[in-house]
């Protein structure tokens, strides 16, 4: 498994926890908030907290408000500093 | 005493000059502003609006982004004698081809003799000025003009669809009066302050926080509504920061508040006297939760309060007794009871006609804005009827919802009917056959939006449910919960042949309309 799919998955499992997703919905890069029930405003920002704690990064707050999809995520995580 | 609000603002240039009105927070960066600055800041603006042929009497429209251009320009068009009104901003979803068309209707019926916005936002056919640092620094000044307590100084929209907005006017001497009594009510002092992320277009952010500090002289602290959003706990930051002592929240803000903290996260939060829960139903369980989660920074119950208000009576009709913790009372299709919203703060009076909650005061409005017939239905013999039920028990007021279909949604209202006709020209969505039902969302604790649509029977399901939640996005700016597709004839409907929302709400709650649509 590659570096960036692991990373898929791991922002997978958070979405998973976060939007109770059906079993079997599958979670790919174009996956966006138009496909998830309950992907709204308040409910992105519990799932960037719970991406951060799971990788172990502040996420720049610009950049989260602008992400299109969740291979958008999935980039900036990877470029993303670990926190101190 | 002052009797306009330019002459309060000129009063507290010159008796606190120095003192900050504003700390304005955003992007990182922290700005100060006194009430000199906003004086003469908001005085440059006025000169603006001369240059542009703005005259006392016409209607300026602020849509603005989080800068401290709000104050500047609104209070501006107040010292050039014209009427301002805050107006929001396209969300990120909106299409900006909708938000013209929805604009066009109601800039056609108020006539803004001028917009001020920022460089992005989509054109109007109407003069514009773009908000900048270069308006400041005109040096320019013009005498403020000489407005009477009984002018109109401002129009607060309702919020909703936009088309639909109702302007209402507001007086000079009701926001003075208004505040003053719920500054008594609250017993705010000039060693009080606020700490708010709410936006400027809603009464809550409008009145409780930003007239409130303007009239009253005091410390405001102004956090990014966006940022707010994504990174709650600023909020606290602030609140320990400037040791305010006054917040203001909806319902579904405690709950984010409690999601959006991490566990071991410690503010000091022992200087804010009340966090105000209003706009949306205060629910028991939210307050005791909140409760639960801040105790080890200070929070204590009776630090938990509630107010009713709204734009018709400029701000607060009740507020809850600080002090102590508020009531609650057990009543019928009320699992955890309802919350009070205390007695009518001085001045006001209440009753309940056919369970109507009816509001007369001294601080009432004067009517909507060039829509005389709208104010008859709702202003009748002096009383306003608010569209909203509830009871008085023991002098407090307990509101338990709704006369008409609106649902209120981030403290926003939106109206069923308009939800569903945005919905109904959607290809496969069967015309006349879809309810919006609101439901609470057990993750978030917030009011969210469901659409139970039933369709054609060749419909691609994903495809329209994708259409749908785009449709109402772009229009309306609404992020809907969930889409249900249903079989025709699935949904039931009333003896008047009309699909009921409030039955087939309790079918999909209980999970009960055949072809899905599992409850939340």
């Amino acid at each position: 498994m590659s570096e960036e799919s692991a990373r898929l998955e791991r922002v997978a499992n958070v979405m998973r926890g976060v939007f109770a997703l059906a079993p079997g919905q599958a979670v790919t890069r174009a996956t966006n908030s138009a496909d998830v029930d309950g992907w709204d405003s308040l409910s992105h920002s519990l799932f960037i907290l719970g991406v951060e704690d799971e990788f172990g990064v502040d996420l720049p707050l610009d950049k989260t408000f602008e992400l299109k999809d969740v291979g958008e995520l999935v980039d900036l995580i990877g470029v993303a500093e670990p926190r101190p | 005493m002052s009797a306009t609000l330019g002459e309060r603002l000129a009063l507290h240039a010159r008796e606190r000059a120095d003192a900050t009105f504003c700390t304005f927070l955003a992007k990182g960066a922290t700005e100060t502003i006194s009430f000199a600055q906003l004086y003469d800041r908001s005085a440059a603006y006025a000169a603006a609006y001369a240059r542009e042929g703005v005259r006392p009497g016409d209607v300026v429209v602020v849509i603005l982004q989080h800068t401290p251009h709000l104050f500047y320009s609104f209070l501006g068009a107040i010292l050039a004698g014209a009427i301002p009104t805050f107006m929001p901003f396209p969300s990120p979803k909106q299409r900006a081809d909708l938000y013209l068309e929805d604009h066009r209707a109601l800039f056609a019926r108020i006539r803004p003799r001028l917009l001020v916005a920022y460089p992005e936002l989509p054109r109007f056919e109407i003069p514009t000025l773009i908000a900048s640092d270069a308006i400041l620094a005109a040096g320019e000044c013009v005498a403020p003009y000489d407005a009477r307590p009984e002018d109109v100084a401002c129009l607060q929209h309702s919020s909703g669809t936009t088309s639909l907005k109702k302007g209402v006017m507001l007086a000079h001497r009701e926001i003075l009066d208004e505040v003053a009594a719920y500054a008594k009510a609250i017993a705010f002092t000039d060693r009080d302050s606020i700490a708010s992320w709410l936006p400027l277009y809603h009464d809550m952010g409008f009145v409780a926080c930003f007239m409130a500090s303007v009239v009253l002289g005091t410390h405001l602290v102004a956090l990014d509504p966006f940022e707010w959003t994504m990174r709650p706990t600023m909020l606290f930051d602030a609140i320990q920061t400037y040791r305010t002592t006054f917040t203001w929240l909806p319902n579904f803000a405690f709950s984010h508040l409690v999601n959006g903290s991490r566990k071991d996260a410690v503010w000091d939060l022992s200087s804010v006297r009340a966090f105000i829960n209003c706009s949306e139903p205060c629910k028991a369980a939210t307050f005791a939760r909140f409760a639960e989660r801040f105790a080890s920074c200070g929070v204590r119950p009776e630090t938990l309060q509630v107010c009713y208000a709204m734009a018709e009576n400029v701000f607060a009709v009740t507020q809850t007794p600080l002090g102590r913790a508020v009531n609650v009372v057990a009543a019928d299709g009320f699992a955890d009871g309802v919350v009070s919203c205390g007695p009518p703060v001085d001045g006001v009076e209440l009753d309940i006609r056919d369970g109507e909650i009816c509001i007369r005061g001294p601080f009432l409005f004067d009517g909507y804005y060039l829509l005389p017939e709208k104010t008859a239905q709702k202003l009748r013999d002096g009383w306003y009827h608010s569209g909203d039920l509830g009871f008085i028990r023991d002098g407090e007021l307990y509101v338990t919802g709704r006369v008409d279909d609106m649902l209120i949604v981030g403290g926003r209202n939106h109206f069923a009917h308009e939800i569903e006709a945005c919905v109904n020209g959607i290809p496969g969505v069967l015309p006349g056959r879809n309810v919006a039902i609101g439901v609470e969302d057990r993750r978030t604790d917030a009011t969210v939006v469901v659409v139970l649509a039933e369709c054609a029977e060749d419909a691609d399901h994903a495809a329209l449910v994708h259409a749908v939640r785009a449709e109402v996005a772009a229009r309306i700016g609404l992020a809907l919960h969930a889409v249900v597709p249903l079989r025709r004839g699935e949904m039931v409907k009333t003896t008047s042949g009309k699909i009921s929302r409030v039955k087939n709400r309790e079918l999909y709650l209980a999970g009960l309309l055949p072809s899905g649509g599992v409850g939340r």
